[in-house]
């Protein structure tokens, strides 16, 4: 059992997501970065979809009621527990009374915005809909529905604390790079609205840098660069969107709709960004460029495969692992 | 297969013979080798790190298993350790890189870094040195 002794105010628990529910109205909600949250689990022995602790206010602080092993993944946050710095991207154990510690992500080519604490298990909090996920718009999920505050309580499902050294993986970012002219990329499949750009935006839209502007939340990512223009003004009704999908509202200036994004949305849709690089632009910072690449089909259903083949690598190698492990 | 099984074996038990491997199995299509040590040694029971006392002052600190030494993580660029840092006893002083997985050395008690062992990228073996590390007093450890 950890107790929050001091957070931002929007650090919320979050699984995989509410899959499923758009169709009622409920948004996805779920981990902004999903690859970062199922590592974290594989490292504890967990499923994937288990919950845990997504910080992307910093500095948080958690004080351990007991001894419990713990997993970090994610923006690398100069973790310390009590004094000692703790390894990145790996597990840990903490003792009864320890203060854990998660601060600013450093900064550099590498920094990401948000940190993964998973717990043995996953956190223990009601399924609501199918999911653990805190779905703020809606109020329920997670922690009553609400971000976490300074005081709040949460249980690991299945408390365990191993007698193992720490045990770390390398980050996806690292071996799964993806860059266009240095700066981090995302591919994009060409939306409904696309071919009623002008020929220079559509260019414009895979050639040019956009940057995060500070309006970016895990609702969406409001960016900013060259507007993008439409032949003719478009009038649209409102229409099923998903995470991913890129807006462009009358001022030109792209939206991606992310994790708590409504169902709805009435702006025309110049692309979506595929769901196997979701995580990579979840963890992008306020105020860094990206870059959109396009792609087909076909390749964003190879790169989910992708992705998949790198979790259930990772999974096979901690397996081997702690096998040889426990064989020694 | 073109060398005979037994001439492999004899191979791999004279490798093993040179290090703190105790079991060794190796599974194959139509292939399973199982070589055990037999050795008055105790068996190492840390397999991340094995420690040995090279003199009273101080310790080197030796790879538990093969893996790649990184002197950093791959997510920064400040390495673990400098030559004359302090460490505290646990505190991880070398990285090991298997594949996906990456095993944290840590320090066997508190001290001083006096020397780094093995480059960063160099693929250490089993019981290769990695790094020494001084004793801060005689009482330490």
């Amino acid at each position: 059992m950890i107790e929050v002794l001091s957070t931002g105010a929007l650090n919320t628990v979050q699984d995989l997501g509410r899959d499923g529910c758009l169709r009622w109205g409920v948004g996805t909600a779920g981990a902004m970065d999903g690859l970062a949250l199922a590592a974290g689990n594989l490292l504890l022995g967990n499923d994937t979809n288990c919950a845990a602790v997504e910080v992307q206010v910093f500095p948080f602080k958690v004080r351990f009621l007991a001894n419990c092993d713990f997993a970090l993944t994610g923006a690398d946050c100069d973790a310390r527990l009590d004094d000692t710095p703790l390894m990145p991207w790996a597990t840990h154990g903490a003792c009864a009374g320890q203060i854990l510690t998660l601060n600013l992500p450093r900064l550099g080519a590498l920094r990401r915005s948000r940190t993964y604490l998973c717990l043995p298990g996953g956190v223990d909090v009601p399924i609501v809909l199918n999911s653990r996920s805190t779905q703020l718009r809606g109020a329920f999920g997670g922690v009553g529905g609400r971000a976490l505050r300074t005081g709040d309580r949460l249980h690991a499902t299945t408390p365990a604390c191993l007698e193992g050294r720490a045990l770390g993986l390398v980050p996806p970012e690292v071996a799964m790079p993806l860059h266009l002219d240095g700066c981090p990329a995302m591919r994009v499949l060409p939306a409904a609205e696309y071919a009623q750009y002008t020929a220079a935006s559509q260019s414009a839209f895979w050639s040019s840098e956009w940057k995060i502007t500070p309006q970016s939340d895990r609702y969406g990512f409001r960016l900013a660069g060259e507007p993008l223009q439409a032949i003719a003004p478009l009038e649209m009704r409102s229409h099923g969107i998903v995470p991913g999908v890129i807006q462009v509202p009358p001022d030109g200036q792209p939206i991606v709709q992310m994790r708590d994004a409504q169902p709805t949305g009435g702006y025309p849709k110049m692309g979506t960004v595929i769901e196997a690089d979701l995580w990579r632009l979840g963890q992008m910072p306020i105020g860094s460029r990206i870059r959109f690449m396009e792609t087909s089909w076909e390749e964003a259903l190879e790169a989910l495969q992708q992705t998949q083949a790198w979790l259930a690598d990772t999974k096979r190698q901690i397996q081997l692992h702690h096998d040889t492990r426990s064989a020694a | 297969m073109n060398v005979p099984m037994t001439k492999i074996a004899r191979q791999l038990e004279a490798w093993l013979r040179a290090t703190p491997i105790n079991t060794m199995e190796l599974r194959g299509p139509g292939t399973f080798i199982h070589l055990t040590q037999v050795t008055d040694n105790n068996p190492n029971s840390d397999p991340v790190a094995v420690t040995q006392p090279e003199d009273k002052a101080s310790t080197i600190v030796r790879a538990g298993s093969v893996g790649v030494v990184m002197h950093a993580h791959p997510l920064r660029d400040d390495p673990w350790i400098q030559i004359g840092q302090q460490v505290r006893a646990g505190q991880t002083v070398a990285l090991l890189q298997i594949g996906a997985v990456l095993l944290p050395v840590p320090a066997p008690h508190d001290g001083v870094v006096r020397q780094v062992l093995a480059d960063n990228g160099h693929i250490a073996g089993y019981g290769d040195g990695l790094v020494e590390i001084g004793k801060e007093s005689p009482h330490a450890n």
